[in-house]
């Protein structure tokens, strides 16, 4: 029986998808600049059957990546030619919630959204809460260390596992961390996280869980230039407002999801919108909030529009939350690029991102989590045109490397990748990267689990992935 | 030892990892600034020693674990060689997260030079409390309950014990002066037997008869010698097999 045959019987013939039809959805993630065409997605349905999926793919020699719902920016789950997915979407179960101690036990496949939901009759919730957060899972959370707008106060996925129950590439699970302390003495969990799948899958987490607040303030203010509301963040962070969130958008953006059906009321006059929120109890509340409008004036906000309700706070952040769908309605490609500068820096990457999208004369929007530095520009772009694709690629290069120069890093949130791999060596010295490579080679020795992702690819390896070559004509 | 590099705007400071824990947040206070973590005022714990053995921030509630104050670090690895990990901004997900690997580790890996970490506005003036309990079931009721229900809801509530309780009383809960939860607080424990309150600043001693050191017990990377990936670890750091004398 080959390899093919076993894993048929292990998930059933239904679960098994070889069809190129059934495999054109895994060829890419959501960063369509690389694709692969996988042999198999192989889609189990519990602990079990991943590990036996693994043992398998393992004894064959064969290569493979785990994957949620492909909501990736930066092309971590796809597998060279030959290759095999292994899908954990239908690990979907929440194991166990216990309240008193904030924690939720769940599986890969979880969607990150439906964590909030759950335990939200507990007055808890899952702080993290990437753009894609109604779709993404905690799995592919974990892999990439994925952030969100609330991130610049709660911190990202990684401050939120306690402990990972892994199939290492062999086969063999283990348990990391600690399911009260999280990360006791030596941290394999937090090496984990952001590890982008190359040292172990997923099976089982253990996820901190944060108490709803009492009160929650939304604002929308908008300024005439995105320089000015960079400068209110940075008057914001000053004062020393612990605000939730701090998101930016420019005018592009603003356009964008007006004439898209996630049309919340933006100023389209703007030059850029500012949303904070802040949230603790009802006084402090009100005391961060007349810190904060103070900083809106001195900082020549245009107008400020506050939301009290809940469903006017969801207004609020509609826009926000939608904005990327509405970019990506521009163009038939979109690239979504994740760069992070420290924050009294975002005026002049904002600068710089202005200039090379004009000198490439690429359309540019962007929205960013300004509080973390972290910005997203999204330049839209026909991926059948070759040489548009290959600029789009040179003008991210150009603006992450201009990110290193003035402190920032590669990215913040999307992981490297395939994306960025090229770039790894700038942000790191040899020796730096030598012993990631090396700790890669300890988990994954034959480098069968996502081979070399999120590191500089080994001889010969990158020509298994297609670069700026979507084929229209299919 | 001193601070390296102090981005009040950025609320990052690169330090020595041999300046005091309480040198660097008396030096953060005059800039309205601190370290997200509660540390004994008197004690002259180095800020490696804090970062590399010690495993329990008192202010976790609040402002996560110790590793989540450190962004960046400079190394020395034991064959010699200098590395740097991580990176000066409060978020970044490129290459292998080798900070958190080596804060905790106990210097089995790696010596410490210089810690990048973030800070926080400066608290203002704090509340003290001790909440003594008859017995246990009287502090499972009275205490774990409402303590979990609030610890880390309120913007700055934090609470200090959670999981090394004496059996008869609760060690500490923090609060800023002049936000209602104060009261709401005091309201939850009213019928509590044994409630005291003390007002305290942050900027002396301010908790009387605390036992700092039960609360900074050591790291438990002594055990992690048995972890399955410890050897695999070594050597991927160093990879002729050199070590540190571990004493």
């Amino acid at each position: 029986m080959n390899w093919l045959s076993q894993l048929s019987k292990i998930v059933g013939a239904e679960h098994l998808l070889t069809s190129a039809a059934d495999l054109l959805a895994y060829e890419s993630d959501a960063l369509s600049l690389f694709r692969c065409e996988p042999v198999a997605v192989v889609l189990p349905n519990n602990q079990q059957q991943v590990v036996d999926c693994v043992k398998i793919l393992s004894a064959a020699n064969v290569c493979f990546t785990a994957r949620g719902a492909g909501t990736g920016l930066s092309a971590g789950a796809l597998v060279p030619k030959g290759g095999v997915i292994i899908g954990l979407n239908r690990l979907n179960s929440i194991i166990k919630v216990d309240a008193a101690s904030r924690l939720a036990v769940v599986e890969p496949g979880v969607v990150n959204a439906r964590v909030s939901q759950h335990v939200a009759q507990y007055g808890l919730r899952y702080a993290p809460d990437p753009a894609s957060q109604s779709v993404c899972t905690i799995g592919g959370n974990v892999a990439e260390n994925a952030g969100g707008p609330m991130c610049f106060r709660h911190g990202s996925t990684t401050n939120h596992v306690r402990q990972v129950k892994v199939v290492l590439a062999d086969g063999s699970v283990e348990t990391w961390g600690h399911p009260a302390h999280g990360n006791d003495g030596i941290d394999l969990r937090g090496l984990f996280c952001g590890s982008e799948g190359s040292l172990a899958i997923a099976l089982e987490i253990h996820l901190n869980l944060t108490p709803l607040p009492e009160a929650v303030r939304t604002s929308l203010v908008s300024f005439e230039s995105i320089e000015n509301a960079c400068d209110c963040v940075s008057a914001i962070v000053e004062e020393g407002i612990e605000a939730a969130a701090l998101e930016v958008m420019d005018q592009q953006a603003i356009h964008a999801v007006e004439d898209s059906l996630y049309r919340s009321g933006m100023p389209r006059d703007a030059g850029a919108i500012l949303i904070v929120e802040i949230e603790g109890d009802s006084d402090y509340v009100k005391s961060q909030q007349t810190l904060a409008e103070e900083c809106f004036s001195r900082t020549g906000a245009l107008s400020l529009k506050m939301a009290d309700t809940p469903a006017q706070r969801a207004l609020l952040w509609k826009g926000r939350k939608n904005a990327g769908g509405a970019l990506g309605q521009l163009a038939p490609d979109s690239y979504v690029m994740d760069g992070v500068v420290p924050p009294s820096k975002l005026s002049e990457i904002m600068r710089f991102v202005d200039e090379v999208a004009q000198r490439y004369e690429l359309p540019c929007a962007n929205l960013f989590h300004a509080g973390d530095g972290n910005i997203h520009p999204h330049f839209a772009y026909d991926g059948g045109d070759a040489l548009q694709s290959k600029d789009v690629e040179d003008a991210g290069c150009e603006i992450l490397q201009r990110c290193l120069d003035i402190g920032g890093s590669i990215t913040g949130e999307h992981g490297v990748g395939l994306e960025k791999q090229h770039l790894l060596a700038a942000q790191y010295g040899v020796e730096e990267i030598n012993i990631m490579l090396r700790i890669s080679n300890a988990f994954n020795p034959q480098q069968l689990l996502n081979p070399n992702r999120g590191l500089p690819l080994g001889g010969g390896c990158a020509e298994a992935f297609h670069r700026h070559s979507r084929d229209v004509s299919r | 030892m001193s601070i390296i590099d102090l981005s009040r705007a950025d609320q990052t400071v690169v330090v020595d990892a041999g300046m005091s824990v309480a040198d660097l947040q008396r030096e953060l206070k005059e800039h309205a600034l601190m370290l997200g973590v509660l540390h004994d005022p008197a004690s002259s714990m180095s800020l490696s020693e804090l970062f590399m053995h010690r495993r329990h921030n008192l202010w976790q509630g609040a402002y996560g674990y110790l590793r989540d104050q450190a962004l960046a670090g400079n190394w020395l690895l034991a064959d010699g060689k200098s590395i740097d990990t991580g990176s000066k901004v409060v978020k970044s997900v490129a290459g292998y997260d080798l900070t958190r690997l080596l804060i905790g580790s106990g210097m089995r890996f790696a010596k410490c030079n210089t810690l990048t970490l973030r800070l926080r506005p400066l608290r203002r003036e704090l509340y003290y409390y001790r909440i003594t309990l008859a017995d246990y079931l009287t502090y499972s009721h009275y205490a774990l309950q409402p303590m979990s229900a609030i610890a880390d809801g309120p913007q700055h509530i934090v609470l200090a014990s959670h999981f090394k309780l004496r059996r008869d009383y609760l060690e500490a809960v923090e609060h800023e002066v002049g936000e209602r939860t104060t009261l709401d607080l005091l309201r939850k424990f009213n019928d509590a037997p044994g409630l005291t309150a003390m007002h305290s600043r942050p900027d002396s001693p301010p908790y009387p008869d605390f036992d700092w050191n039960s609360w900074h017990y050591p790291s438990s990377a002594i055990n992690d010698f048995a972890l399955p990936h410890f050897e695999q670890l070594c050597l991927a750091l160093c990879p002729n097999g050199e070590r540190f004398t571990i004493e």
